[in-house]
C-alpha cells in the first residue's frame, strides 16, 4: 500500500494497481469501455444541461469503485472529478 | 471427514501445478494422508512435477470408467509414504468425465484420506467444471500481475456461485525487492483488490526450478518457497501462522542460509 501511493506513485507497481483495479471493477459491474465512454457523455450532457461548460475546460474522469466483501452485494461509487 | 480442495486460477501458468505438489507434499509431511488428483485431462503435468511420471499404468478416466478400481490407479509418492497421486488421462479430453463422476470419485476416495486435493485445468470451461464440482474448498492462485488477478477474481465469482464457501488466495511469485522498489504490486495491493482471505503468500524462488528439474517438492528443502508452501499446509490445517518472516525475504538464518547457496 505504501508504495502504491506518496513519492511511488508513479512506479509500474501503482500503474498495475490502477489497471487491475479498474479491470476487476469493470468486470464486475460488466461495463466495457465504450458504455464507459457513452456513460461519460451522457453525464457531461447532464451536468452541461444545469451548467455553464465549456467542454474544452471540463473534463470528466469516472472512477468506478467496486468493493465485494464475500457474501456482501456490490457497493458501486461513482466519482466525477 | 476428508476436505476437498480444488487448487485453481483460470489463468494458466500462475503455479497450480507446483502449488499442489507442494501443497500435498506439505501436508504429507504433517502426517495427514494425502491423495492429489490431476484433473487436466489430456494435459497431463502434475505426474511429471512430483517425479512419478514413470509408474503409471491407470489413470484418472480409467477408474470413472470403470476400467479398474481407484486403488489401482493410486500412485505413491516417491519421499512420503502417506502421498498419492491419481494420474489425469493424457489421450483423452475433458469430455471424458462429468461433474457427477468428479463427485462419485471424490466419495471413493473420502474414506482412505484425510485431504483430497484438486488440481483444476486453466480456463473455465468444462474442465474447470469437473475439478469444483466435487469440492468443498478452494484455492485460487495468483500471481502479482494484472491479467491474473482479473482471471482470479473471475474464478472466485464462480466458485462462489457454485456454493463454494471457503475461497482463499495464495499469491505466488512475488519479489519482494520489486515489490520495495515499488515495480511490483504487493501481497496488500492484490488482497485489496480481490477482498478474499490469504492463506499465504510464495515468494519467487529458483529452488522451485531446480526442484521441478529434478521432480521433487520444494517442502522441505531450507528454500524460502519451501517454508512458504509448509506454512500453506499448516493453515490449512488450522494453525495460526504468521506471514511477516516470508514476506521481507525469510528470517534472518534463511536468509543466510540463501546466502551461502548462492556461493
Amino acid at each position: 500500500m505504501i508504495h502504491s501511493q506518496g513519492k511511488h506513485a508513479f512506479t509500474s507497481g501503482a500503474i498495475a494497481r490502477a489497471r487491475a483495479q479498474v479491470t476487476v471493477a469493470a468486470d464486475r459491474l460488466s461495463c466495457n469501455p465504450e458504455e464507459m465512454r457513452q456513460m461519460q457523455r451522457e453525464v457531461a450532457d447532464v451536468l452541461a444541461k444545469y451548467l455553464e461548460l465549456d467542454g474544452d475546460i471540463c473534463k470528466i474522469r469516472l472512477d468506478i469503485v467496486c468493493r465485494t466483501d464475500r457474501g456482501v452485494q456490490d457497493v458501486k461509487t461513482i466519482q466525477i472529478k | 471427514m476428508s476436505e476437498v480442495i480444488v487448487i485453481t486460477s483460470g489463468k494458466g501458468g500462475v503455479g497450480k501445478t507446483t502449488s499442489t505438489a507442494n501443497i500435498g507434499a506439505g501436508l504429507a509431511r504433517l502426517n495427514k494422508k494425502v491423495v492429489l488428483v490431476d484433473t487436466d485431462i489430456g494435459l497431463r503435468n502434475l505426474d511429471v512435477v512430483m517425479g512419478l511420471e514413470n509408474r503409471i499404468i491407470y489413470n484418472l478416466v480409467d477408474v470413472v470408467e470403470g476400467n479398474c478400481r481407484v486403488k489401482q490407479a493410486l500412485i505413491r509418492d516417491k519421499h512420503y509414504p502417506n502421498l498419492y497421486l491419481l494420474p489425469s488421462a493424457q489421450t483423452r479430453d475433458k469430455s471424458a468425465v462429468s461433474p457427477e463422476q468428479m463427485r462419485k470419485l471424490a466419495d471413493s476416495l473420502a474414506p482412505m484420506f484425510d485431504y483430497i486435493i484438486l488440481d483444476c485445468p486453466a480456463g473455465i470451461e468444462q474442465g474447470f467444471r469437473n475439478a469444483i464440482a466435487a469440492a468443498n474448498r478452494a484455492l485460487v492462485v495468483t500471481t502479482p500481475e494484472v491479467s491474473a488477478i482479473r482471471d482470479a477474481d473471475r474464478i472466485i465469482g464462480l466458485l462462489e456461485v457454485a456454493g463454494i464457501r471457503k475461497i482463499d488466495l495464495l499469491v505466488n511469485r512475488i519479489r519482494m525487492d520489486m515489490v520495495r522498489r515499488g515495480e511490483m504490486m504487493s501481497v496488500e495491493d492484490v488482497l485489496d483488490i480481490l477482498a478474499v482471505s490469504l492463506i499465504g503468500a510464495v515468494p519467487d524462488d529458483e529452488g522451485i526450478v531446480i526442484a521441478s528439474n529434478h521432480g521433487e517438492p520444494v517442502v522441505g528443502n531450507d528454500t524460502i518457497a519451501g517454508q512458504a508452501f509448509l506454512n500453506i499446509a499448516r493453515r490449512l490445517l488450522g494453525e495460526t501462522v504468521p506471514l511477516a518472516d516470508l514476506e521481507s525475504g525469510g528470517t534472518l538464518l534463511q536468509r543466510m542460509a540463501a546466502l551461502f547457496r548462492r556461493k
